[in-house]
């Protein structure tokens, strides 16, 4: 018996030295996994379905910058001076994949690009040259989804020559889509 | 050769051999009884058949017996030497005495529902108050605390439940001290003998309309013969428990980024700012502010760049407080004394703040027995308690303490603390004390005429004084500049000079200003019981007695405030007469009670138990036509045990008591919260109306009301067993009990829309509470060395809305304000059921196809909750939020804490003795809307409190910290209110197990030299709330505030474990 109570004491004593030092969360995340798309389909409201043709796929390097603000203090706390300063840095690698131009119908359509992903991305309306017959409806969105651009009618015979290169990406940059999407004159 | 051997003749005959057998009650042998001899250190234990050989110093030896469960016994040696004891089965069950109303009774004949205990459960211990050492103890008795360990926190007390919910009433148990009514926690717990909890209608109804949701009886010590001198003390170390971990500054930053992405927003932090951030980590930016873009102020709040965890920065690891207890009693036959002292000093959990309470507490009691006729006893005690904090460590402190961000550093460049550390509020910011003086006098006469009659006269006072003060002075900060701008010691709120309408003030100074208050309160309690007390007993079978008294009492109170905002000298402030911006407030109030009671007690040959007590109760605080009410209750018990049949279970299994009882009861409430609650009062206030160029003041006229309006009545009803095994080794009791608060003021159904007002309340409103206790516990020794003991209880209670008139039928009040309806269980709560997180847009999308969420937000996407379209009406809403339309709510919990229980391990072993006690809650749901400390944001994106739990959040990958979409805990960080409807996923159990004290004790042996000069001395370790399981995510399940309180749930003052070393000495 004299046993069993030093043995309930010694396990009391023991749980109250471990509970005494409270359990601490972690952050779950995982940093190892990068961000993945892929473009299973391109389609269209009035119907019309597009093929998706790999035409170039690389790794590159991704180059980003900042601006540095430096605050000089004088001994007695006040502020002395204040310079700026740009900063480049590389930051990992991007997984490039340009696929082949993509020639819409020359009525007034949505795309729906359809997007497997498991992270968020970004879809940012085209740098404009010339009159603008396509607009980014969709900008952003998260895993799987689509993207969605409206393109008003080519009321030419002839196919427009300002294609309109979209990028869609990763948040992180892991992956970039780059699809040139052009559109077919009235008489194509 | 002669005197060698006359030597060792005479050793001979010193060493005697004692032999013998002991046996039980039936002549069977008894094994492992403790055989010792008195003054001797060591002894022996009989074998299984009972008996043992022990060597004794001489013939006048002594030889002590003793069994758990059996009267000890002494037997001198002589010229034995074969002894044959008898074992009695010690009669403690059949002399236990409990206290009742108005005297006491024998524990075998009680037929209420009354709990005895010791101050054993307080002994020891390292609490501020008896309320908080009682919690867990008593099965019924829930003593709750949901407000964390602040110096002075009070304790929520009932005894069986939730009583009433009517509008203006409470149902606080009634606690006495030595009869007269006072304050659990304002008393000594060393000064305490015994409580005794009086839980039925039937032990409670003596003392009336006072006492509807049971009573609290405490006896403090008296004197007894011999002097005694005994000190106790002890130094207690304090650490504060489930302290919350908040994120360093870079995450900090990152998931305030996250939150403002997924509403549809753009980042707050840019990439140069979490580049500084980073830069400051690492040690390569001195300060973690700078000036603005303009140099005209610094770059505070998400601007900032510092790494601080503040509650590192404000918490302690150790508080040290102290206790001092010195006592003097003693007496002879004609008059006993018993006078104490006692000191507590403690000190709070955070820095800066120099927060104290301390109480000092003196008793003296005395008791003179002129001759066999004629008693007197009269008691004094004084209580000072002393509170003093900062003035700007309240509620909002913790509010703003929980959403304080790393970013802000403590120091700015010159030294100085930061505004935002809110460092100098606390220091400089103003000091609050509450102190309160009460002096209790009670005076008791007996007088014994003729054998078994008494007559009582007791008169009893309390008068308390109490005053305080609070004041703010201002505060100022340097700019880059070097100018000085002010700043408010309460950060975030608007600036407030004004009276409440229960007369307390709304302070809260704005920039520059200072303020000064000062309140005096004063309470003449009175009270007076005359009573007279008749016993008898007939044919030896026949007893009764006879209980007729009369109790008044009367109270007043008054308190006075003054608040001025103009102070001259902030350290030293003072009411300035001058001031044009004075506050002044009085309020008073007075109740009296007029009561007459009688009781009847009846026992038939011990084993048959009637009671019968009716009280007659006058109340000022009803209208003339109400004021009287008249109380009954009966109670009833039989003695299975003592009945011949059961002679040869007793034998068989060893039960040797086992009683049935009964009680049903009703009484009155007149503990409403105002003195005056059927008199109609009108308020000035300042009206919309301009008068003579100036804002003129109204008198609104009152609401209509009822004049019928009348007392709630509380029927209890209750039926209870206890038994007693093996020579009272093992002792249980189990209760059942109904208990239905009728008349409870109660909204009536809404009037046509022509009688131009609401429809007056009235006593509509039913409440029935029912539930169950069981206690058992057992107690042995093995050997004469060990003895143990194992004590538990449980118990658990549910109380339903039987009867309201709901015209709306609404679930939820406004601001999360409980609602009722019939049919209602207290403490609910409704909420949506989720279906799960979404993995993507697509899934998203998919299932707003099906179930479209647009009444609970916009902007959905991957990583949102998924809610159930339960009603399948193709959308989730709440519908119109009724009983009748609830949408796609269900009921998803229960905030009442169920399932209360307590198990107790004891143990000593020669002069060692340990002593664990566990207290825990089964059951309970909690639920913390809208709360930014349990979900990281709350409605609003600068309602934030990033905790490191907070980071098992949905993630994509690429995340700047990790993906995390597989599983996670959380949806989205979002600051709008997506993600954090009241729903089952984020229901939170908060039932707990906790180790609430751990002693382990050090006897100085009888043996010892030191115990020449102490009668008895004992060191102890001793630890309250050492371990504590609970699966509740953040909070500890004793801090997590109230959903209703002003600034959410889980904003409160941590809770604490502590360590003390004290010790105990009698002279």
């Amino acid at each position: 018996m004299r046993k069993l109570f030093y043995l309930i004491l010694g396990g009391l004593l023991l749980s109250v030295g471990f509970a005494s030092c409270d359990d601490e969360p972690d952050n779950p995340g995982d940093y190892s996994i990068r961000g993945s798309i892929g473009i299973t389909g391109i389609t269209s409201a009035l119907g019309n379905e597009y093929e998706v043709v790999v035409a170039q796929e690389f790794d590159s390097t991704i180059v980003r910058y900042n601006i540095k603000k430096d605050t000089t203090f004088a001994a007695d706390g006040t502020v002395a001076e204040i310079t700026d300063d740009t900063l480049w840095y590389e930051d990992g690698v991007c997984h490039f994949v340009r696929l082949e131009q993509v020639n819409l119908a020359a009525a007034a359509d949505t795309i729906v690009v359809s997007i497997t992903s498991n992270a968020r991305w970004t879809a940012a309306q085209p740098v404009a040259t010339g009159r603008r017959w396509y607009t980014v409806l969709t900008n952003t969105g998260g895993g799987d989804g689509d993207f969605t651009a409206t393109v008003i009618e080519n009321t030419s015979a002839n196919a427009r020559t300002n294609v309109q290169v979209q990028q869609i990406l990763t948040s992180d940059s892991a992956v970039i889509y780059e699809i040139p999407f052009g559109q077919l004159g009235k008489s194509n | 050769m002669i005197i060698a051997s006359l030597l060792v003749s005479v050793s001979a005959v010193a060493q005697i051999t004692v032999s013998g057998t002991v046996v039980d009650e039936s002549d069977f042998g008894l094994p492992g009884a403790s055989v010792i001899v008195k003054g001797e250190k060591g002894g022996v234990a009989t074998d299984l058949d009972g008996k043992f050989t022990l060597t004794v110093p001489n013939e006048n030896s002594v030889i002590v017996i003793s069994f758990i469960g059996y009267n000890e016994q002494e037997i001198k040696v002589g010229d034995q030497r074969q002894l044959n004891i008898k074992m009695e089965p010690a009669t403690q069950m059949m002399d236990e005495v409990v206290i009742v109303g108005f005297g006491t009774q024998k524990k075998v004949n009680a037929t209420g529902a009354v709990k005895t205990i010791d101050n054993k459960a307080l002994e020891s211990r390292p609490i501020s108050n008896a309320v908080q050492g009682l919690q867990g103890v008593v099965a019924g008795l829930n003593i709750t605390n949901d407000q964390g360990g602040g110096l002075g926190q009070e304790m929520q007390i009932n005894i069986r439940g939730v009583g009433s919910i009517g509008e203006g009433s409470n149902s606080a148990p009634l606690v006495l001290i030595d009869g007269m009514e006072g304050d659990l926690s304002s008393i000594n717990p060393n000064d305490i003998e015994n409580i005794s909890v009086l839980k039925d209608a039937a032990a409670a109804s003596i003392y009336g309309s006072r006492a509807p949701f049971g009573v609290i009886l405490v006896t403090t010590k008296s004197g007894e013969r011999g002097l005694r001198i005994n000190y106790t003390g002890n130094v207690r170390m304090q650490q504060p428990i489930s302290v919350p971990k908040p994120v360093d500054s870079y995450t900090y930053a990152l998931m305030v980024n996250d939150a403002f992405i997924n509403r549809g927003g753009t980042a707050q932090f840019g990439a140069a700012q979490l580049d500084k951030i980073l830069r400051y980590q690492r040690g390569e930016l001195p300060y973690g502010i700078e000036p603005n873009l303009n140099g005209d102020d610094w770059a505070f709040g998400q601007q900032s760049y510092g790494n601080t965890d503040w509650y590192d920065t404000f918490l302690k690891d150790v508080a040290v407080s102290h206790e001092h207890n010195v006592s003097v009693s003693g007496g002879g036959d004609k008059v006993t004394y018993y006078f104490s002292g006692n000191y507590l000093g403690q000190t709070g959990l955070f820095n800066y703040a120099d927060e104290k309470f301390e109480r000092l507490a003196l008793s003296g009691k005395v008791g003179v027995k002129f001759n066999d006729y004629v008693s007197f006893n009269w008691s004094s005690r004084l209580v000072s308690t002393d509170n003093e904090k900062p003035s700007a460590l309240n509620a909002l402190f913790f509010h703003n303490l929980g959403r304080r961000s790393p970013l802000m550093p403590i120091y700015m460049p010159d030294g100085s603390y930061n505004k935002e550390s809110m460092i100098n509020n606390l220091q400089d910011g103003g000091r609050q004390g509450d102190r309160n003086l009460l002096l209790y006098n009670q005076a008791n006469l007996t007088i014994e005429p003729i054998k078994g009659w008494k007559i009582y006269v007791d008169l009893n006072s309390r008068i308390e004084n109490k005053t305080g003060d609070q004041n703010f002075s201002k505060l100022s900060y340097v700019k880059p500049d070097g100018t000085s701008e002010y700043y408010s010691p309460l950060e975030g709120v608007l600036a407030k000079f004004e009276t409440n309408a229960n007369g307390t003030f709304r302070i809260q100074p704005g920039p520059g200003e200072s303020t000064y208050m000062r309140y005096k309160g004063h309470v003449n309690y009175f009270q007076s019981n005359v009573y007279t007390d008749f016993e008898k007993t007939f044919n030896e079978k026949h007893y009764f007695k006879a209980l007729l008294g009369m109790q008044t009492e009367y109270y007043y109170n008054e308190t006075i405030r003054m608040a001025t905002k103009d102070i001259l000298l902030d350290d030293t402030p003072f009411i300035n007469p001058t001031s044009s911006n004075i506050l002044v407030s009085e309020d008073k109030g007075e109740w009296a009670n007029l009561g007459f009671f009688g009781r009847v007690n009846y026992t038939f040959d011990d084993r048959y138990m009637l009671e019968v007590n009716l009280r007659y109760d006058g109340a000022s605080r009803f209208p003339r036509n109400q004021r009287w009410g008249l109380f009954p209750s009966v109670s009833a018990g039989w003695n299975v045990a003592n009945e011949s049949f059961f002679e040869p279970i007793r034998q068989g299994i060893k039960l040797e008591y086992f009683k049935l009882r009964g009680s049903y009861g009703q009484l009155g409430n007149q503990n409403t919260t105002s003195f005056y609650p059927y008199y109609q009062q009108m308020s000035t206030l300042m009206g919309t109306v301009i008068l003579g160029g100036a804002q003129a003041g109204v008198l609104p006229v009152f609401d209509p009301y009822s004049t019928s309006l009348t007392w709630e009545t509380i029927e209890n009803a209750g039926v209870g067993v206890d038994l007693g095994m093996f020579s009272n080794r093992f002792n249980a009791s189990f209760d059942w009990y109904q208990r239905t608060t009728k008349d409870m003021i109660g909204p009536a159904l809404a009037l046509s829309a022509v009688y131009g007002g609401d429809a007056p309340r009235t006593n509509n409103a039913e409440l029935r509470t029912r539930g169950w206790e069981v206690e058992f516990s057992w107690r042995d020794r093995i050997g004469a060395d060990w003895s143990y003991g194992i004590s538990a209880s449980l118990s658990d209670y549910k109380s339903i809305v039987t009867k309201y008139d709901s015209p709306t039928g609404r679930l939820r009040g406004d601001a999360g304000a409980e609602a009722y309806y019939e049919g209602k269980e207290i403490g609910e709560i409704w909420g949506y059921r989720v279906e799960g997180i979404a993995k993507s847009d697509k899934e998203m999308q998919a299932h707003l196809a099906k179930a479209n969420q647009s009444a609970l937000g916009s902007n959905w996407g991957g990583g949102d909750v998924m809610y159930k379209d339960v009603n399948g009406d193709g959308k989730v809403d709440n519908g119109a939020g009724t009983i009748t339309d609830h949408g796609d709510w269900e009921k998803i919990g229960n905030s009442t804490p169920r399932f209360a229980y307590s198990f107790t391990l004891e143990a000593s072993w020669k002069w060692i003795d340990f002593r664990a006690y566990f207290q825990g809650v089964g059951k309970r749901d909690v639920f913390f809307e809208n709360s930014a400390t349990f979900f990281g944001f709350g409605n609003g994106d600068y309602q934030r409190s990033l905790y490191v739990d907070h980071l098992d959040y949905f993630r994509y990958a690429g995340s700047a910290l990790g993906a995390n979409y597989e599983d996670p805990y959380y949806g989205r960080l979002r600051g709008d209110m997506n993600n954090k409807q009241v729903c089952d996923r984020y229901l939170q159990d908060a039932s707990y197990l906790r180790l609430k004290n751990l002693q382990i004790g050090f006897t100085l042996p009888k043996t010892a030299k030191l115990s020449k000069y102490v009668e008895h001395a004992r060191l102890y370790v001793s630890a309250e709330n050492l371990l504590t399981f609970t699966n509740l995510m953040i909070y500890d399940p004793e801090a997590i505030g109230s959903a209703t309180g002003e600034y959410g749930a889980g904003k409160t003052y941590p809770q604490y474990r502590t360590w003390s070393v004290g010790l105990e000495l009698t002279f």
